[in-house]
C-alpha cells in the first residue's frame, strides 16, 4: 500500500517536473502556487559511520509576501531540522533556526556552509545516484515537494 | 577554562589578528606597497629602476598565499587512527595541512575535506608528498576506528587524530584556534563551533599560512606548490 502511495507520488512528480531532478510541484491555496520554488536541490552523501548528512537547495519566492518555511518531512530521516552555520569573529557556529524567512521577491540559498537541511537519524543508506524526496512546509500552508539527488561533495 | 558550554560566551579569545606573522605586518604591507608601485617607479626611473632581484621567481607574488613563518603552532602529540602516538615531528620532511574538526560535523568539516581532496587533484602528481592531519575536538565520539572509517571516505594522504581532551586542548590552543559546544536543543547531538584554519605547515614544521574556509581549491593549491618547488630545488 505505501509503495504504491509512493510511486503514485514519484509518477506525479516527474510528470509535473518533465522529468527534472529537481521538482517543485506546490501544493496549497491557488495564489501561492506558482509563487514557490526549488532549484538545484541535493542531498550530500552521507559519510561513513555518520549518522546524519545534510541536504541544499535555492528556494524562490515571488510572491508579494514573507514566506516562512517552518519544517521539511522525508522518510530517510527520523528527524529533520533546519541548521545555520555561521561565522562568527573567528569561529564557525552551527545552530539548529525555527525556520527560514524567503522575503518577496527573494531567494534563499541553502549551501555549504551557510544554511542547510540536517537529516538526523538516517533511516536507509544515502548513497550517490539515490533520489530523496523531501516536503517543505511552510507558515503560509504551502506545501512544495522537492526530489533532490545524492552527490558526493 | 578552555571549554565551555555557555553558546553565550564571546568567542573568538584570539581575538588579535591570528594571522600575525614572525616580523609583524609590516613587511608584508611594505611588499604589497612596492608591488603596487613597481610599475610605477620603474615607469619613473627609467632602466637605472629595474629591480635588484629581476631574476627571482615572481609567479607566485600576485595570484598566490604570500607564505609567512608564524608564531603559534609546534610540535604536538596526540593518537592516530590506528591508535598509535603521532607527534607532527616525526613527519619533518613532510608539508602538512593541518584542521581541527570533528566527524560528527555536517557541514563545513566534510566540505573542507573534501576541497582537500581537490587541493591534491591540483597538486598532482606532488600531492602525495603532503600530509594531510584532521584533529578531531570531540574525542569522545571520535575513536581512532572512527577517524580510520571516516578519513577512508576521502581520497587523501590522511592522518586522523584524537587523544585526551587536555591534549587536544593544548594542542588547539598552540595553533591559536578555539572550540566550544554549542547550547542546542538539535537532535543532531552535541553541536561545536570552532575555528576552521587549515593550517599550512613546512617540512621544517613552522606553520607557513593559515587558509580559511572560503579559500579555494587553487588558492590552497598555490599555497603548497611553493612550498614544494622552494624544497625540492
Amino acid at each position: 500500500m505505501k509503495k504504491a502511495v509512493l510511486l503514485t507520488a514519484l509518477i506525479a512528480l516527474v510528470v509535473v517536473s518533465g522529468g527534472q531532478s529537481s521538482a517543485s510541484p506546490v501544493e496549497g491555496s491557488a495564489d501561492v502556487r506558482d509563487q514557490l520554488s526549488v532549484r538545484d536541490a541535493w542531498v550530500a552523501e552521507a559519510l561513513p559511520g555518520q549518522s546524519m548528512t545534510a541536504a541544499y537547495m535555492i528556494i524562490s519566492n515571488q510572491g508579494d509576501v514573507d514566506e516562512e518555511l517552518l519544517s521539511v518531512e522525508s522518510e530517510v530521516a527520523e528527524k529533520v531540522e533546519l541548521h545555520k552555520m555561521e561565522q562568527q569573529g573567528e569561529m564557525m557556529r552551527m545552530r539548529r533556526v525555527d525556520s527560514i524567512v524567503i522575503g518577496p521577491g527573494e531567494e534563499v540559498e541553502l549551501e555549504p556552509g551557510g544554511l542547510h537541511i540536517m537529516l538526523i537519524g538516517l533511516t536507509q543508506e544515502v548513497k550517490e545516484g539515490d533520489t530523496i524526496e523531501f516536503k517543505l512546509n511552510f507558515e503560509s500552508g504551502a506545501n512544495l515537494m522537492v526530489s533532490a539527488p545524492v552527490k558526493k561533495r | 577554562m578552555r571549554f565551555s558550554q555557555q553558546s553565550t560566551r564571546q568567542p573568538g579569545r584570539h581575538s588579535g589578528d591570528l594571522r600575525r606573522a614572525r616580523g609583524g605586518n609590516n613587511a608584508l604591507v611594505l611588499s604589497a606597497a612596492l608591488l603596487l608601485f613597481a610599475p610605477f617607479l620603474q615607469a619613473c626611473g627609467g632602466q637605472e629602476a629595474e629591480p635588484e632581484h629581476a631574476h627571482e621567481p615572481k609567479a607566485y607574488q600576485q595570484d598566490a598565499p604570500s607564505l609567512q613563518e608564524y608564531e603559534l603552532g609546534g610540535d604536538f602529540s596526540l593518537i592516530d587512527h590506528d591508535g598509535q602516538q603521532f607527534n607532527l615531528s616525526d613527519h619533518d620532511g613532510e608539508i602538512r595541512l593541518l584542521f581541527f574538526g570533528y566527524t560528527s560535523c555536517p557541514d563545513i568539516c566534510p566540505t573542507t575535506l573534501s576541497k582537500i581532496t581537490r587541493v591534491y587533484k591540483e597538486l598532482e602528481p606532488a600531492g602525495d608528498e603532503v600530509l594531510t592531519l584532521f584533529v578531531s575536538v570531540d574525542p569522545t565520539r571520535d575513536t581512532p576506528e572512527k577517524l580510520a572509517e571516516y578519513l577512508g571516505y576521502f581520497s587523501l594522504n590522511a592522518i586522523g587524530l584524537t587523544g585526551h581532551k587536555d591534549e587536544i586542548d593544548r594542542t588547539i590552543e598552540q595553533y591559536g584556534g578555539d572550540y566550544f559546544i554549542e547550547e542546542s536543543d538539535s537532535a543532531a547531538g552535541p553541536l561545536y563551533a570552532h575555528t576552521t584554519y587549515l593550517y599550512l605547515i613546512d617540512r621544517e614544521g613552522t606553520v607557513r599560512f593559515l587558509f580559511t574556509h572560503e579559500d579555494t581549491p587553487e588558492w590552497i593549491a598555490s599555497g603548497v606548490a611553493q612550498l614544494l618547488e622552494s624544497e625540492t630545488s
